[in-house]
């Protein structure tokens, strides 16, 4: 006998309920609750978790604001630029930064990436592979930008699962998503936590046809 | 699973530890005031429990189902599932794994099972170099030390400590600056982000495991495990039977509660979803994906009183509240496993012989199972290791005499009131007045460990019983 057969037959000897098979779909009903609108409380708490968010009106607003957002943060006007990002690297001329399109990005450097969407119960990014995003990048970076589109904010868990069986491509989920809900932080160093553990010290977040 | 057997002498060498102390009154005066507000959030923490009690309940009463599901749609994508009855047999695949991948070097994020099984070891006896990249994780493993907290694994190591650890192992110059928390950090990212690229495989444990979509979740803060199952070509998920969820939505539940009530965090910062490997589509990420479900002893737990302890979500919340673990840390429970949820699940896994202690190093004050998102009923679990360890003959005799006389006596009303007349008058001979009550300073024999710290209140002079009858002859009720 292998050691599945062991496992699975001492599981069935001992299981209470062995033999039934299918699964009982209980909707997730324990979100938090809150009156206010998914973007505002995306915002809201993605800021309180050290993020930093800026509105936009559309796509073409994203290299002035990228350019605004290095200046103020005083890093050189240089970004590694993602295919989620929906961009074109020419999209960038004349915006004075200089654009790199590498498959891992070194260390120390400026991501602008997009993302699948953000969950506004849990003030989270979600950030997939698909379509050709390397998303090791989204943990490489030290400063991430990421563009939203504010009609891809989910109101709660619940609803990103029913949105990501709906999309399933051949049944399958993306190969790997990830929820972020601000920098990288570590408390093994004692508390308060540091931010840039590993991943981006900084996540800073173009909300794309939001208030302008 | 390995288990140091001197608890009494680890714990007394722990209670004189300063700098262990303070790092345990952090522990206890900051955990559980940031777990009860993150709770609150929730419009009904009460039922949210109950609901994750349940859904804890469904997978395990029919685990066999629920994994093999999990094993067809992990294989459906392209990904293997290996089955491993005890340690021995996980290092074993997860070496022959390493092997077929021609590594050198592995790069691990926190994982209790991988602790549980000491997989970092069995792996370097085989030839492999292995990096621990949780901060941490990778602190400890520089000092050759085990976790003492299951979250927060180098509690027990103070700053100076680290500066030195870092210095020892790093071979940068020696007259950088490093002094501070942020250096350290710069220093160990640098040094880390190089393991990172150019590791061969990755090993990751798993916090839920998903039988719907053959979702492998894993959540951390600093973001290391999806560096190290995104960049190199071969990521190993090595988890516990137990850890599978039927559904999306209930992973969803348990994420809510294990994040609040771990970290006092609505979500950990990063909560990852990996299903197989790199796909046509993918431009990166590992072209093997390998998940190791690990038996150990778990299986033995089903159907049986201990099933209730496979519930548990590892988030911490009991070893936070515990009066001892918040006294003596978690290197003194000699498991990887401490506290409350430890004390249970060790003597489960390893042995009752060998961690026969740990079941008694708690005051059944009871918060453990306040605080459990789950629901589990540890003191019960506990009081279940007691009654087992005085059947099987493992308390040492005296105990053993002293308790049955104790039963003894306690069955036999006439004899235990004469014992307590006796026992009360003696006690109050020993006692002197003062302005508070009557008070024994010094006990005889084996009473005197008691009194060398604290003082004993002298028993009344007229016995509860006696007031009761004494009310009762008056016509008071």
């Amino acid at each position: 006998m292998t050691a599945r057969d062991t496992i699975l037959a001492n599981l069935r000897q001992r299981s209470i309920a062995n033999g039934e098979t299918g699964f009982q779909y209980v909707r997730d009903n324990f979100a938090e609750v809150s009156a206010a609108l998914p973007l505002e409380r995306f915002v809201a708490l993605a800021t309180a978790e050290s993020m930093t968010v800026e509105h936009l009106v559309d796509l073409h607003g994203v290299p002035g604001a990228v350019s605004r957002y290095l200046r103020a943060q005083q890093l050189p006007e240089q970004i590694v630029i993602d295919t989620s990002a929906c961009l074109q690297p020419d999209v960038f001329s004349g915006s004075g930064l200089k654009v790199s399109v590498p498959p891992l990005m070194p260390d120390h450097e400026v991501l602008l990436s997009g993302c699948s969407g953000a969950v506004a119960e849990s003030g989270a990014l979600i950030i997939s592979t698909g379509d050709g995003h390397a998303i090791a990048n989204d943990f490489l970076a030290e400063t991430h930008i990421v563009i939203l589109d504010s009609a891809r904010i989910f109101e709660t868990l619940g609803d990103l699962w029913d949105s990501l069986r709906a999309e399933a491509q051949g049944g399958f989920m993306p190969r790997e998503f990830c929820l972020v809900t601000g920098p990288s932080r570590t408390a093994d160093l004692g508390v308060p936590a540091k931010l840039g553990a590993h991943g981006p010290a900084r996540v800073h977040v173009l909300i794309i046809n939001g208030q302008g | 699973m390995h288990v140091e057997r001197d608890f009494v002498s680890l714990s007394g060498k722990a209670l004189h530890d300063e700098s262990l102390g303070e790092a345990l009154d952090t522990v206890a005066s900051v955990m559980p005031i940031i777990r009860s507000q993150a709770l609150t959030q929730l419009e009904d923490f009460a039922a949210a429990r109950e609901r994750a009690r349940e859904v804890r309940d469904e997978a395990l009463n029919r685990l066999d189902h629920y994994l093999e599901l999990f094993e067809q749609n992990v294989q459906a994508m392209g990904g293997h599932v290996h089955w491993a009855s005890d340690d021995h047999e996980a290092c074993s695949i997860v070496a022959q794994l390493c092997e077929e991948a021609d590594a050198k070097l592995v790069t691990k994020s926190k994982s209790m099972v991988t602790e549980e099984i000491e997989l970092a070891a069995a792996l370097e006896q085989r030839g492999l170099e292995v990096v621990e990249t949780d901060l941490g994780e990778y602190i400890i493993q520089l000092r050759g030390e085990k976790p003492s907290h299951i979250l927060a694994p180098a509690l027990h190591v103070t700053i100076p400590q680290v500066i030195d650890s870092f210095n020892e192992h790093h071979k940068i110059n020696r007259d950088r600056p490093l002094e501070d928390t942020d250096q350290l950090l710069a220093e160990a990212r640098a040094v880390l982000r190089e393991k990172f690229m150019k590791a061969d495989v990755g090993i990751t444990g798993a916090n839920f495991l998903i039988a719907e979509t053959g979702g492998v979740v894993v959540v951390t803060n600093e973001g290391n495990a999806d560096l190290t199952a995104s960049l190199p070509d071969t990521h190993i998920v090595v988890t516990g039977i137990e850890k599978v969820v039927p559904t999306m939505d209930d992973a969803g539940l348990m994420l809510r509660l294990l994040a609040r009530s771990a970290i006092g965090q609505r979500l950990s910062n990063y909560t990852s979803f990996f299903h197989g490997p790199r796909r046509a589509s993918d431009t990166a990420g590992p072209g093997a994906f390998h998940v190791v479900l690990v038996d150990n002893g778990r299986s033995n737990m089903l159907g049986s009183e201990l099933q209730d302890m496979l519930r548990c979500i590892r988030c911490s919340a009991c070893i936070n509240h515990c009066p001892v673990y918040t006294a003596i840390g978690g290197h003194a429970y000699g498991s990887v496993y401490p506290g409350p949820m430890g004390a249970v699940l060790t003597p489960g896994l390893a042995d009752l012989d060998s961690a026969r202690h740990l079941p008694n190093a708690s005051t059944f004050c009871g918060r453990c199972e306040e605080v459990c998102p789950v629901a589990i009923p540890i003191p019960k679990l506990l009081r279940h290791w007691r009654k087992q360890e005085f059947s099987r003959h493992l308390r040492p005799r005296s105990e053993r005499f002293g308790l049955g006389a104790w039963a003894w006596i306690n069955t036999r009303p006439s004899l235990y009131q004469f014992v307590q007349r006796v026992a009360a008058s003696i006690l109050r001979r020993l006692s002197a007045q003062r302005s508070d009550g009557r008070w024994v300073s010094q006990l005889p024999g084996p009473g005197a460990g008691w009194t060398r710290h604290r003082d004993l209140q002298a028993p009344a002079a007229r016995s509860f019983q006696k007031q009761w009858r004494e009310r009762n002859s008056g016509g008071n009720t």
